[in-house]
């Protein structure tokens, strides 16, 4: 009896839902169709599982320093070597995933809602707060960003945590210019009128209607700006600014281990290319996912 | 009959560029009575969109009153939720009317939440489910996107949006002029029969003139922001007094030709709503134009014979 | 007087492969135009009348495919043509086109009389001057008041009725032996319409171009066209001269249409019950049989071939099987 009640609320769920399941078989489709997506996608996923798993993963623990084994090149204990204080590079840049996912995450958690908000306000009521909210954009908009980074993170003091929100506030204009420009075309078409004509409060139209068309850009952007925020991160890590040591974090590699690139190469290039496949890896699904979600490929969308 | 809705000098000019307008209507005055099917006919630039919505109070009209049930709704500041209830709107095109990444049933019941005509979600359901069946469409359409439907279904639910709320009258705007023909017959008996269902008050733009035939009671034929000729839409047919409409009847193509008459073909182009010619709107294209009165002087709306009125200096 | 066969279209199919399935969009589509004539295509949306015409022009782009059929212009089989020999010779000079929007094909940064010059310099090798004469006669040909001012002006600056005269000048300049006119009222008013159509008709008598007119507006179709053809869902069911397939209507589905638009003769619209079945699983046998209020079990089963019922009117449908030959 209990196995027909939780069949019959199965199908009936699948059946209230299988225009969603649909489109996700059909975007599943389209992804595999796309290699270059494929290969992104993929890319991404090793991260995000090197991440989470690396505890488990790492042969070595990250910080710990071996005096002994120092600038030893790659071998069978040490698959990337190890670095100027004897710690495992691969290690550290297993652990790395993880930190820079963070960072990426948490920037991206300031920025989109803040920019979200600021862009649909901005774009739907117009006038005045249009104004005030554009220009404060502008000003932040006006520095190259890895200098206005940097000018906050010393401001703040340098570590990890005001190296996120410097970052995050460089980069949310991005964000609320995209927001208000979808918002100004979406709110002229007229499925909006009809809402309107509905007695739909404008809050209510904000939020159920045109904030969930704005989804799709912003996820693209912000795809393609992880790249973006893990390249500025290693600049400010670079430069002394974000993590501190013996944070495993990959500009920091790079930065003390630039001394060493003639004689012990690998101590500086293996965390330069874990950045290049990250960046890589976004680039390519950021790109899939614009492909993917434009309505024109996507049957049935007139 | 009652008076549902009166318009007395009705005028919308946009801002247009610096110190210019675009006076899309320019001074319309008109009555519509409860179970009225009204037409508002016109070709572009006739300001006929632009006046649907203006009756809604969607756009506010520049000038004018708007009279509902006898009281003067256009000095509201803001129109009240009651109000909005009683007028509703379905659109042109059924493509664009309808959010795409919602369910059908959030289509529909957008308006019962935001008027709270529901007091729990199953009740929102059986009451969605009522009307999809009333506008001939079957539950099983609830949890579809609008993407899923042709273009006549999604039409269907436009109208199941506007009417669940139970108005009084329904703006339609060129309802059929975006799908294909033998759809538009069947969208077009719908709404008939649930005029007569609902009791409901119709405004029908369009701009196809046979349709308007076939539908309509009472017409108002716009040219550049104003009526040219307005009235009981039969009488209007047989006997078409304003130049405009004599020469529109004479070029909408005909199935036989037996019944194609002498084409007035007007000349030239329709003059932008931004710099309408002076005094009759028309006298720039009307072979039939009097003279300086024409170019300086707008021809009021003159009863000619029972429930015909035409805006013309031929009938002064 | 002597009918010169133009354009023969036999058995044409095409398959469009989309991720919902194969879309079978014509079913074995046979058409005739003579030379000098004006032949209205009609049918509603999907029933392949605009993809009829991309095949002509070999515009079929993935995923469509053109499967099988013969497409013979002038003697030649287009389908067997080379690809380059098509481009150079045939679309843009013999057949050319004109569309729904022409402010979409027309290129807004060059203007009006430009265009024109340009596609004759190109495809004649004259000189500039006589490429502006002939510019500015091509578009007094079409009616167009003021022509050196509306040479020098933008597409952006001329309305609908005037883009469309600009465009049909610009596809004339070639003096092709097809036009074929995509919609090209159908977004304009009615009073522009007119103008638009009673200058297509001036053309084909003028010059003896012949037009090809695709149309869903069967008035339009009435008013201007000498033959008819009829489409519904990838089959061309009916053809004929306009006033046999007007007034004496044979198949099922064109009745219905008429019976279903606002004409001068109509007090109501009459429905045809049904919607426009999916390509991607049409019904099997004539395609029009679930709607068919004279559906007999032969209709599911095969596909009715056109038959000659009278002088130059043909219909596809089995309740004519008996009389009239193939």
């Amino acid at each position: 009896m209990n196995k027909d009640i939780s069949q019959n609320w199965i199908t009936s769920l699948k059946n209230r839902h299988s225009s969603e399941i649909s489109d996700i078989k059909e975007t599943l489709y389209l992804i595999k169709k796309s290699p270059l997506t494929m290969i992104g996608l993929t890319l991404i996923l090793i991260l995000v599982i090197v991440a989470i798993f690396a505890p488990y993963i790492a042969p070595h623990d990250p910080v710990t320093m071996h005096l002994d084994k120092r600038l030893a090149p790659p071998s069978k204990d040490h698959l990337l070597g190890t670095d100027e204080l004897g710690r495992d590079i691969l290690s550290r840049i297993i652990y790395g995933a993880g930190v820079a996912l963070k960072i990426m995450l948490i920037v991206l958690a300031i920025d989109l809602p803040l920019g979200i908000l600021l862009g649909l306000i901005a774009g739907y009521f117009g006038g005045w707060i249009d104004e005030i909210i554009m220009r404060i954009a502008d000003i932040f908009m006006a520095f190259p960003r890895l200098i206005l980074a940097m000018a906050i993170g010393a401001a703040l003091g340098p570590n990890l945590r005001n190296t996120m929100i410097a970052i995050a506030l460089t980069m949310w204009p991005i964000y609320a210019r995209l927001a208000r420009g979808e918002t100004l075309s979406i709110k002229e078409r007229t499925f909006i009128e009809a809402e309107r004509a509905l007695g739909t409060s404008n809050l209510k139209i904000l939020i159920s209607n045109i904030l969930p068309l704005c989804f799709s850009t912003l996820i693209v952007r912000a795809t393609l700006d992880m790249g973006n925020i893990i390249r500025i991160a290693a600049g400010m890590s670079f430069l002394g600014l974000g993590a501190q040591p013996p944070t495993p974090d990959w500009g920091l590699m790079i930065s003390s281990g630039r001394n060493f690139l003639i004689n012990q190469w690998w101590i500086p290039t293996f965390p330069g290319f874990a950045i290049l496949l990250t960046v890589f890896g976004f680039n390519l699904l950021g790109d899939g996912i614009r492909d993917i979600s434009d309505p024109h490929l996507r049957r049935g969308k007139k | 009959m009652e008076e549902l809705i009166k318009l007395k000098e009705i005028k919308k000019y946009f801002p247009w560029k610096k110190q210019k307008y675009v006076k899309a209507v320019d001074g319309v005055s008109l009555s519509v009575n409860k179970r009225d099917i009204f037409g508002l006919v016109g070709e572009s630039g006739s300001g006929k969109t632009t006046l649907g919505r203006v009756i809604l109070r969607l756009i506010e009209p520049t000038s004018g009153s708007i009279f509902y049930h006898g009281e003067e709704i256009d000095k509201i500041k803001k129109i009240d939720k009651n109000l909005r209830k009683k007028m509703q709107i379905v659109f042109q095109d059924p493509y664009s009317s309808l959010h795409p990444r919602k369910k059908i049933k959030d289509i529909i019941g957008s308006g019962l939440r935001t008027h709270h005509m529901v007091k729990n979600k199953g009740e929102m359901i059986e009451k969605i489910e009522n009307f999809l069946n009333l506008v001939g469409m079957g539950k099983e359409h609830l949890y579809r996107y609008p993407h899923e439907l042709s273009g006549g279904q999604r039409q269907r639910i436009a109208i199941a949006r506007a009417l669940i709320l139970n108005p009084e009258f329904v703006v339609l705007d060129e309802p059929t002029s975006s799908l294909d023909v033998s759809v538009q017959a069947e969208i077009l008996n719908l709404l008939k029969k649930l005029r007569e269902e609902l009791n409901l008050t119709y405004i029908f733009i369009t701009h196809d003139l046979f349709l308007t035939r076939i539908i309509t009671e009472k017409i108002a034929i716009m040219y550049l922001g104003k009526i040219m000729e307005y009235g009981d839409t039969q009488r209007i047919f047989k006997n078409p007094l304003h130049p405009y409409t004599r020469a529109l009847f004479s070029v909408i193509p005909r199935l036989d030709a037996k019944m194609r008459s002498k084409k007035i073909i007007l000349k030239g182009e329709i003059p932008s709503p931004v710099n309408p010619p002076q005094g009759c709107r028309f006298h720039t294209r009307c072979i039939k134009k009097i003279g300086d009165i024409c170019e300086n002087v707008s021809p009021p709306l003159k009863e000619i014979e029972d429930n015909h009125f035409v805006a013309c200096h031929l009938y002064d | 007087m002597v009918q010169e066969l133009l354009l023969e279209i036999k058995n044409l199919e095409v398959n469009f492969y989309t991720y919902r399935g194969v879309v079978k969009a014509l079913n074995g589509v046979n058409l005739k135009i003579n030379k000098g004539e004006f032949f209205g295509l009609v049918g509603e949306t999907g029933c392949g009348k605009s993809v009829t015409a991309s095949a002509v022009l070999n515009l079929v782009k993935n995923p469509g495919k053109i499967e099988k059929g013969e497409i013979i212009f002038q003697g030649k089989d287009l389908l067997k043509m080379d690809k380059e020999e098509i481009r150079k010779n045939v679309r843009g000079k013999d057949i050319t086109m004109i569309m729904q929007y022409p402010n979409a094909a027309l290129n807004p940064v060059v203007n009006n009389g430009d265009q024109i010059s340009e596609a004759l310099i190109a495809n004649k090798n004259i000189t500039e001057d006589e490429a502006k004469k002939r510019t500015i006669e091509l578009l007094k040909d079409v009616n167009i008041p003021e022509p050196e001012k509306i040479a020098r002006q933008y597409p952006h600056q001329l309305s609908g009725g005037m883009a469309q005269r600009v465009m049909i000048a610009m596809m004339l300049s070639t003096k092709p032996s097809l036009l074929i006119a995509d919609e090209p009222t159908t977004a304009l008013d009615v009073s522009i319409q007119a103008q638009v159509l009673s200058l297509l008709k001036e053309l084909v008598a003028k010059h003896k171009t012949t037009i090809l007119l695709i149309t869903h507006d069967l008035s339009v179709v009435a008013e201007s066209c000498d033959r008819v053809g009829v489409m519904y869902a990838g089959d061309m069911v009916e053809t004929g001269e306009v006033n046999q397939i007007i007034n004496n209507p044979k198949h099922p589905y064109t009745k219905g249409l008429i019976n279903a638009i606002p004409s001068e003769r109509s007090r109501e619209l009459i429905e045809i019950k049904g919607s426009v079945p999916d390509l991607v699983e049409p019904p099997s046998g004539c395609r029009f049989h679930p709607r068919c209020s004279c559906v007999k079990p032969i209709c599911k089963k095969g596909k009715p071939q056109m038959r000659e019922i009278e002088k130059n009117h043909f219909v596809a449908c089995f309740l004519y099987e008996k009389q009239g030959k193939a």
